[in-house]
């Protein structure tokens, strides 16, 4: 009886979750859909009463919607290898050798991602002005991947730890030097970690605003996020129906990356919790 | 086949002394073992060795040349873990070629030897498989098979057997001895096991709290330790000591002990009066059966009140006056309740430690 009621109580949270996430998904799928009359009804339809594709194909011609996907991918994929590039050594040192105050260096690489981006985003600003950097997906993607370098050295530490040294100290008796066996043991062990890291630091980078839209100017040079915010409160006030259909285009992509990669995610984000 | 020679090899983690002035040499084409309890410092020896772990000072000399400071990947030295440390992502095959990989050897020539080695440990029908589809025992193969399929100078062995379970245990060590005296290369192996130790080896080396407390080929060492804590690695059951006084009684030595007074015979005069520790091994006490001379020599009461049987062998438990006794007799023997025995103990084997050195004074 007690284990009926869990399963019950169970259930319902799932339901409760699920509706949660999708529901939001869902309402912004229609509402692309909908006419510019429609989504002001009230109270709103949850339903379309009429179906027009119109928004759905216009949202790639009316603004640089192209040049929005391309900005987005470069500063994604660039700021990915950027965080990996510098978390990899920094985590493989941190898990395998002890040198002195290594909790401290830890913690203080960890405390530079609790940094509220607006602190920083006008000292950043100026600094790129200098260099002749505004305005360039690169530089987003440099600057994406810098942020996100402490959430890489947090979680592949904890995967390489998870990794026996022994593995790497065998293959080096084994004749080879300790760069190969980091090349040729741990890398291929912690791939799940590298896949999980990877995609959360494509997703974030994906869907950053707030240094995207300061530090890009021109209609060409901005990101997904920045694109839809042009939807807003412009001459034509609040267009919902074109901002949905943008931001479904938007998280395609993601949800197709997480689809392609989920055996090794489920993996990754549960991996050491269960030993 | 190579000599290896450990000078004054000190080592200390954090604060706590884990090795300490250990010295020792191994003779080319010997099989010796590196015999001490649980985190007495061998793993973190051999480790130092095999060059992945580095002293804090002495030397370790391979072949007249000092190595201390070589890579791993340059010694030319196998290690086999106790953990046997096999390559997850690879498949036995590329396991037991990653050392031939590492010296660039020619495809067929690795081919070659991977077969033959494969086939000596009896594993070539599990080349194409995963390590996480291997047998404990299979494991142990393929991490072998990886250090013999190297002309490595020497082999070092951290408790290859431990991970494995009784009954395999047993084979793989008549297979590994077996295995050892047709190879003929020089062998460093360590365990907590003394049986391991007496059936195998050469030489022992006795490694306690990171000192090595005494060498010497097995027989001789486990006849004679030179120092209590000796005596107590080197036994299975865990010998008996029991509290002693030794009085000097019209020019003849009495051990006195809580359950036995024992006459000595004139040669042990060099020993004062006062307190020793008797040491006496437990195949060193015999039960006398009914029917038996109740009033043999050396002989005392006492009352057996546990006896498990192993194999065809049996350890049994005695209490004589308060003191608790192992036996460790050549037959079965069991008993349900409680039983008052007569037990020979055996004069010639017994051992006397000095209560404060904890050497050994006698014989």
């Amino acid at each position: 009886m007690k284990a009926n009621i869990w399963k019950v109580a169970t259930l319902i949270a799932f339901v409760f979750l699920t509706l949660w996430t999708l529901l939001p998904i869902y309402y912004a799928f229609i509402t692309a859909f909908k006419s510019r009359i429609e989504i002001t009804y009230w109270p709103p339809t949850l339903i379309p009463t009429e179906f027009t594709s119109h928004y759905w194909i216009i949202v790639w011609f009316d603004r640089p919607t192209v040049a929005y996907y391309r900005n987005t991918i470069i500063a994604g994929v660039i700021s990915t290898l950027v965080a990996l590039a510098f978390s990899i050594p920094t985590a493989y040192t941190c898990a395998r050798f002890s040198f002195r105050n290594r909790a401290d260096v830890l913690f203080t690489i960890l405390t530079f991602r609790f940094l509220p981006p607006a602190a920083v985003v006008l000292p950043i600003y100026i600094f790129l002005r200098q260099l002749a950097l505004l305005d360039m997906p690169i530089s987003l993607g440099l600057l994406y991947g810098a942020i996100n370098i402490p959430i890489g050295v947090w979680v592949l530490r904890s995967y390489i730890r998870e990794i026996p040294p022994e593995l790497e100290e065998s293959y080096m008796i084994d004749g080879y030097s300790r760069l190969r066996a980091f090349f040729n043991i741990t890398l291929p062990l912690i791939r799940p970690g590298l896949v999980a890291v990877s995609l959360i630091i494509l997703a974030l980078s994906w869907g950053e605003f707030i240094f995207a839209s300061i530090l890009t100017t021109s209609p060409a040079g901005k990101t997904l996020p920045v694109g839809i915010s042009e939807y807003m409160g412009g001459e034509w006030g609040y267009e919902w129906n074109k901002i949905m259909a943008v931001t479904f285009y938007a998280i395609i992509p993601v949800i197709i990356a997480f689809f392609i990669v989920r055996k090794h995610l489920a993996r990754g984000l549960t991996f050491g919790i269960v030993r | 086949m190579a000599r290896l020679r450990v000078e004054k090899i000190s080592k200390k983690f954090d604060r706590e002394r884990i090795l300490e002035d250990v010295s020792f040499e191994v003779g080319s084409g010997s099989f010796s073992t590196l015999l001490g309890p649980p985190s007495a410092g061998k793993t973190t020896l051999l480790r130092i060795i095999a060059g992945v772990e580095s002293p804090d000072e002495g030397r370790i000399i391979l072949d007249q040349e000092d190595i201390t400071n070589i890579p791993p990947k340059d010694r030319n030295i196998a290690l086999v873990y106790q953990t046997f440390a096999l390559y997850p992502h690879m498949k036995v095959y590329d396991n037991i070629a990653s050392p031939l990989k590492a010296k660039k050897l020619p495809s067929a020539e690795i081919r070659r030897r991977v077969r033959e080695v494969s086939e000596f440990l009896n594993i070539h029908h599990l080349l194409d498989r995963y390590p996480r589809e291997l047998s404990g025992g299979e494991k142990q193969r393929v991490a072998i098979a990886r250090a013999l399929v190297r002309d490595a100078k020497i082999y070092l062995f951290d408790e290859p057997l431990t991970n494995l379970d009784y009954k395999l245990r047993e084979a793989a060590r008549t297979e590994l001895k077996k295995m050892c005296k047709s190879l003929k290369v020089t062998i460093l192996y360590a365990t907590p096991d003394p049986i391991d130790a007496l059936a195998m080896s050469d030489n022992v080396y006795i490694l306690f709290r990171g000192r090595l407390l005494q060498s010497g080929p097995p027989r001789e060492v486990y006849n004679l330790p030179n120092d209590i804590n000796v005596a107590k690695v080197f036994s299975y059951p865990t010998i008996n000591l029991i509290d002693a006084n030794l009085e000097i009684r019209e020019n003849k030595a009495v051990l006195i002990t809580p359950f036995i007074n024992i006459a000595f015979s004139t040669h042990v005069s060099a020993l004062t009066e006062g307190r020793y520790l008797l040491a006496i091994r437990p195949h060193d006490l015999h039960v006398v059966f009914d029917g038996e001379d109740v009033s043999l020599a050396n002989s005392f009461k006492a009352r057996l009140y546990l006896t498990y049987v192993i194999g065809s062998e049996t350890i049994a438990y005695a209490d004589a006056n308060g003191v608790t006794l192992a036996l460790h007799l050549p037959y079965i023997y069991r008993i349900t309740e409680p039983k008052d025995v007569r037990i020979f103990i055996d004069v010639s084997k017994i051992l006397l430690f000095d209560v404060k050195s904890l050497k050994r004074m006698y014989p």
